[in-house]
């Protein structure tokens, strides 16, 4: 009976702290580069790309969808997008055809989905904005660069494993346990601090669960544990460009995440003047950074993996940094698959999974 | 409300033992420390740990008993490979069967192991020897690995739980014999269970509020007529349960908060969901989510059966892949994919092409966490009725989860009978896989 009531009492707990989660959703503008481009690059860059898996091609129709000037300039037949006016861009018309007219796009493989031709139209109702993304070089350019589509097909070198803490001992060498004290001080300031490797006095700093107070101001606390810190994640704090005053005087900083923060190509030109000697994974996913930090990381010599995703780096760019840091991996896309289609087979038994 | 509905469909004993487990996951983030005992001594120096490749794991649990044949060990030509067809993928010889054309792309960052044997010929004896990495018995539970990790290694974020199983009735996912706080915390169903509740449209913060109060009222009634002490955790629990709701920590559990273009390309099933779950968990700091599919126990119809039940996992680790690499978690979140066993080569013709139970021989995928993929490790013979190479035993695949993780191979835990526990029993890691 006790047993019962509790368990009972467990689950109202629950249910209400499932039940209220918050699920106001405000209507955000769509994301060019996050939505709406996976869609061209799985669906049409086949054909209307200067190159495709490597292989140069002839775009078709003229049209070229790898770049946002491309995009405005349009094909033979005009301009592909003409911002606010879906029903007169070419581009949403020729996706919006039922699936046997001679005219729609794709002309190969499945139609859109009333989803995703809905979200391109949201897309060109609001302005057909391309956000930070640009894409290759547009028509202007004399030379047109090489696009990489760098597709999820691209078979990726197997790298053999290495020792990747081999870097941590060799730093940690002569390096003395940190104290308590600051230890204590950066724990209250939010920090998980940790070793990087189990009994290593290298220390692996990071700010999870409250991200959202730290600002450059709290960095201060690192400057007692400078020698002592070789990883940092300030992944989703509030800090600025001004924290890479601070961030350059980590002498033994391997790894440094600042995925989700207000960082620029100022904070990364300051942080190149001194550029720790060490890095060697640098994290800038969904950061404003463009092809200017580009020629700053290419200071960073010892980088071996780097991290683009939404960013404004072009594929230029990052076609730039692959070819100054051949040692370096560098992630610039998330190509996820495209939405399912209705199942074309209604009478194969649909089970419940 | 969905989460009675959800309920209701279990049979009783099921039932209790999930509410018991909502209940004692919801304990778990009042009274865990931030660092447990284990993680205590660990950093006094006491206990050794290994350097870890992966801190994360994402544990995709295909319940039933996944037919290799049909998946990730293909044997083109061979007459126990039936209907099925073998494609090519990203990765130079290693071939995934029809129904995985989007992992296909992927398979440069997965290790599929094709000599997966195990002892276990029954489902609940399979799945909890999967979990456990030690054999069902009657008088012992022994704790699942998102227990063993919390345990050793404490939380990353202490205001979420450690480990959560999503989309799993059965419980597999288990604290055994370990203290009651580290009980995983169960999610019903990742989209109506937490987002879509009908509840957020009706509730009223007024309702709510005086909800709450009646609830007091009650459990203030309760506890003066029996002052057990146990009785303060609970009221602890729902305690915490109201301050959860206030922190913005609830909406890792929101999977609202992705746009619908990700949650589509993640597969609009409970599975996908579910890895997009577990995906803005991990990326929060907890450590241990379990995903589980259910319905691969097919006897009959396998290959009609195959064909439903494998395009959800395919697009849904796909994406969660890609979506992991492109954040730069997957180096840090070791992804698995495990069943409690494989299926008879032989083809069942009076079952209309059924496969039976075949714990002989059976593949689990691995991927990221320090994992080396493109590649496969471990082979089965011609018609895949035999491992011939690299055997990979249960408690193996659980030491190499282990070792990835840098938990201690060999550290002993005592059940309360004082009998003494290894994270993965015998195991050993297979080292070859990093
Ligand atoms: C298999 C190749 C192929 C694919 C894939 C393809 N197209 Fe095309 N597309 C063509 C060809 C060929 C033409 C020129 C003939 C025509 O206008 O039909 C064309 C023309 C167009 C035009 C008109 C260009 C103009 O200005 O006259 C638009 C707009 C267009 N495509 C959009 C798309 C979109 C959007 C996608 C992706 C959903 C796509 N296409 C995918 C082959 C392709």
């Amino acid at each position: 009976m006790r047993r019962v009531w509790l368990c009972g009492l467990g689950v109202l707990a629950f249910g209400l702290a499932l039940s209220l989660s918050p699920r106001a959703r405000a209507a955000e503008p769509v994301d060019f580069a996050m939505e709406v481009l996976p869609l061209l690059e799985e669906r049409c860059f086949k054909c209307h790309a200067a190159s495709f898996r490597g292989r140069k091609k002839k775009p078709k129709g003229g049209l070229r969808l790898d770049g946002s000037g491309w995009i405005l300039r349009g094909g033979n037949g005009g301009r592909a997008v003409v911002s606010r006016k879906p029903e007169v861009s070419l581009l949403h018309a020729r996706i919006s055809l039922p699936d046997s007219h001679d005219d729609v796009m794709p002309p190969d493989g499945d139609v859109f989905a009333k989803a995703e031709i809905d979200l391109i139209e949201r897309w060109v109702r609001e302005g057909a904005n391309f956000g930070s993304w640009k894409g290759a070089d547009g028509p202007k350019t004399v030379v047109p660069t090489k696009t990489d589509p760098e597709t999820a097909t691209t078979p990726r070198k197997v790298t053999p494993s290495i020792d990747r803490y081999a870097i941590y001992r060799q730093l940690a060498q002569d390096l003395k346990p940190a104290s308590m004290g600051a230890l204590k001080a950066l724990r209250a300031a939010g920090a998980r601090v940790t070793s990087v490797v189990p009994g290593s006095p290298l220390l692996r700093v990071e700010f999870m669960q409250d991200a959202a107070m730290v600002t450059d101001a709290t960095l201060k606390i690192l400057t007692p544990l400078r020698k002592h810190i070789g990883m940092l994640s300030l992944d989703s704090t509030k800090i600025t460009d001004n924290a890479a005053t601070i961030l350059g005087t980590l002498p033994h900083l391997v790894r440094l995440d600042l995925q989700r923060t207000k960082i620029t190509d100022k904070g990364i030109e300051a942080l190149a003047k001194t550029p720790p000697r060490h890095l060697r994974r640098l994290n800038l996913y969904g950061t404003g950074v463009t092809d200017q930090s580009v020629a700053a990381m290419t200071r960073f010599t010892g980088l071996r993996r780097v991290f683009l995703w939404k960013t404004k780096v072009s594929s230029a760019g990052v076609q730039q940094l692959r070819s100054m840091l051949p040692q370096c991996e560098v992630s610039a896309q998330r190509i996820l698959p495209t939405p399912e289609q209705p199942s074309e087979n209604g009478n194969r038994r649909r089970r419940r999974n | 409300m969905r989460l009675r509905r959800y309920l209701n469909g279990f049979n009783s004993v099921a039932r209790r033992d999930f509410i018991s487990g909502a209940a004692k996951g919801l304990l778990g983030l009042t009274t865990v420390p931030w660092m447990t005992k284990f993680a205590q001594a660990q950093e006094a120096g006491k206990i050794p740990l290994a350097a870890a490749t992966a801190r994360n794991v994402i544990y995709c649990y295909m319940a039933g008993g996944m037919s290799h044949l049909d998946t990730f060990d293909l044997k083109p030509g061979a007459a126990t490979q039936g209907p099925m067809k073998a494609i090519k993928t990203n990765a130079d010889g290693v071939l995934v069967s029809q129904h995985f054309p989007l992992l296909a792309k992927h398979m440069d960052k997965v290790a599929v192991i094709n000599s997966m044997n195990s002892t276990q010929g029954a489902h609940a004896q399979g799945r909890y020897f999967m979990h456990t990495s030690y054999q069902l018995r009657g008088t012992i539970r022994h704790p699942s690995m998102g227990a063993w990790l919390e345990n050793m290694r404490g939380r990353v974020n202490t205001k979420l739980p450690a480990h959560v199983v999503v989309g799993g009735g059965a419980q597999m996912a288990t604290n055994g014999f370990f203290d009651a706080s580290l009980t995983p915390l169960p999610v019903g169903d990742p989209t109506s269970g937490l987002a879509n509740s009908q509840r957020v449209e009706h509730v009223t913060a007024e309702r709510f509020e005086h909800r709450i109060h009646r609830l007091e009222d009650m459990n203030k009634a309760f506890r003066d007529k029996f002052k057990a002490r146990e009785l303060d955790d609970y009221s602890k629990v729902y305690q915490e349960a109201m301050r959860l709701m206030d922190s913005k920590d609830l909406e890792s559990f929101d999977i609202d908060k992705e746009s619908q273009t990700v949650r589509d390309a993640y597969g609009s099933g409970r599975f996908g969901q579910g890895c997009l779950l577990a995906r803005r968990l991990v990326e929060r700091g907890v450590r241990f989510v379990e995903v589980v599919s259910g319905g691969w126990d097919t006897h009959s119809e396998n290959f009609d059966q195959m064909a439903d039940l494998c395009p959800p996992i395919d697009r849904g680790l796909s994406a969660l892949l890609a979506d992991l690499d492109a954040r730069g978690m997957l180096d840090e979140t070791l992804v698995i994919l495990a069943t409690e066993f494989g299926r008879t080569p032989d083809i069942v013709e009076d079952r209309s092409l059924g496969r039976n139970h075949y714990p002989r021989a059976f593949s689990c995928l691995m991927a990221g966490g320090g994992i080396k993929g493109g590649r496969t490790y471990g082979k089965t013979d011609a018609e895949g009725r035999e491992v011939i190479e690299d055997i990979v035993r249960v408690q193996d695949f659980n030491a190499t989860m282990a070792h990835a993780l840098g938990l201690p191979l060999e550290f002993k835990m005592y059940s309360p009978s004082g009998r003494p526990f290894t994270v993965a029993h015998d195991g050993k890691p297979v080292k070859a896989l990093f």
